[in-house]
């Protein structure tokens, strides 16, 4: 958010309230703004054959869930033994086709203020880029990017 | 059996709907000897897939498109489904019955004992 109270068209960084999640050895950032549930880890199906980053399908309030694993697809290795790991339900892809999907990661862990002026820019995709919070560097995700 | 609504079964450990009617048999695997597979022979628009069991038919499913997620991670099945659903809490792929994923395909040994068979016309 600008100043004057308008959002910053900063490559989709609408907003700097961010859910930050444990995936993996990162810390994740995930706008608030997508964030519909955080719920203990869902019951997922496995896809026989899919890509790793698929972790499965999952059902939520009556409809189908795909799962995607967030340390998978920000290539973190795996941490210790999670013990409250989270299926994160977001709005995600590209505003002519929003899903809702799951985001499994080891923890939520709380939510902060990230300024667009402090992201230091990503790859441009799902990785919008790092920024410091708290003395440690967070990965900034970019929703918008998944599903296209 | 009937040919309304939807087939359900269970593959790989995933369910499955199929069109009921657009199924033209079912029959029981004979799973007699350690070559031969347990299970169901589904014949489907000429093509015979397996089933490791089948769940029944349900009247309808609310179907919804499916998840583009699903197309970019896994795309070798996705192209072969026409959306997705859920049926008694757990997460359902709707195959498409003009090309069934592979995934679902008999494979060889899945050998059938055709006692059980019930083909239709």
């Amino acid at each position: 958010m600008t100043a004057d109270g308008r959002s910053s068209s900063r490559d989709g960084l609408a907003t700097g309230s961010h859910l930050l999640v444990q995936a993996g050895e990162y810390v994740c950032a995930l706008p608030l703004v997508s964030v519909r549930r955080v719920l203990r880890t869902l019951t997922v199906h496995p896809l026989p054959g899919s890509a790793p980053e698929l972790e499965g399908l999952a059902e939520f309030g009556g409809e189908p869930l795909a799962v995607l694993n967030l340390a998978r697809m920000v290539n973190a290795a795996p941490g210790a033994n999670p013990a409250n790991p989270v299926t994160i339900v977001v709005v995600a892809g590209p505003p002519e086709a929003r899903e809702l999907m799951g985001l499994a990661a080891d923890a939520a862990l709380e939510v902060a203020d990230i300024s667009p002026e402090s992201v230091i820019l990503g790859d441009g995709g799902f990785l919008l880029g790092e920024a410091p919070v708290g003395g440690k560097v967070v990965r900034v995700l970019n929703l918008e990017a998944l599903g296209r | 059996m009937s040919t309304r609504g939807y087939l359900i079964l269970r593959r790989r450990g995933v369910l499955w709907g199929i069109d009921n009617a657009q199924v033209a048999g079912l029959a029981r695997n004979a799973g007699s000897d350690l070559t031969r597979t347990r299970g169901f022979r589904v014949e489907l628009g000429g093509r015979a897939l397996a089933a490791d069991d089948v769940l029944g038919v349900v009247d309808s499913l609310l179907i919804r498109p499916l998840s583009p997620v699903l197309r970019r991670f896994w795309p070798a099945v996705s192209s072969g489904l026409s959306g997705m659903a859920v049926h008694a809490a757990q997460p359902l792929l709707v195959v498409d019955p003009r090309q069934p994923p592979p995934l679902l395909w008999l494979d060889e040994g899945d050998a059938i004992d055709g006692s059980d068979a019930e083909k239709r016309d």
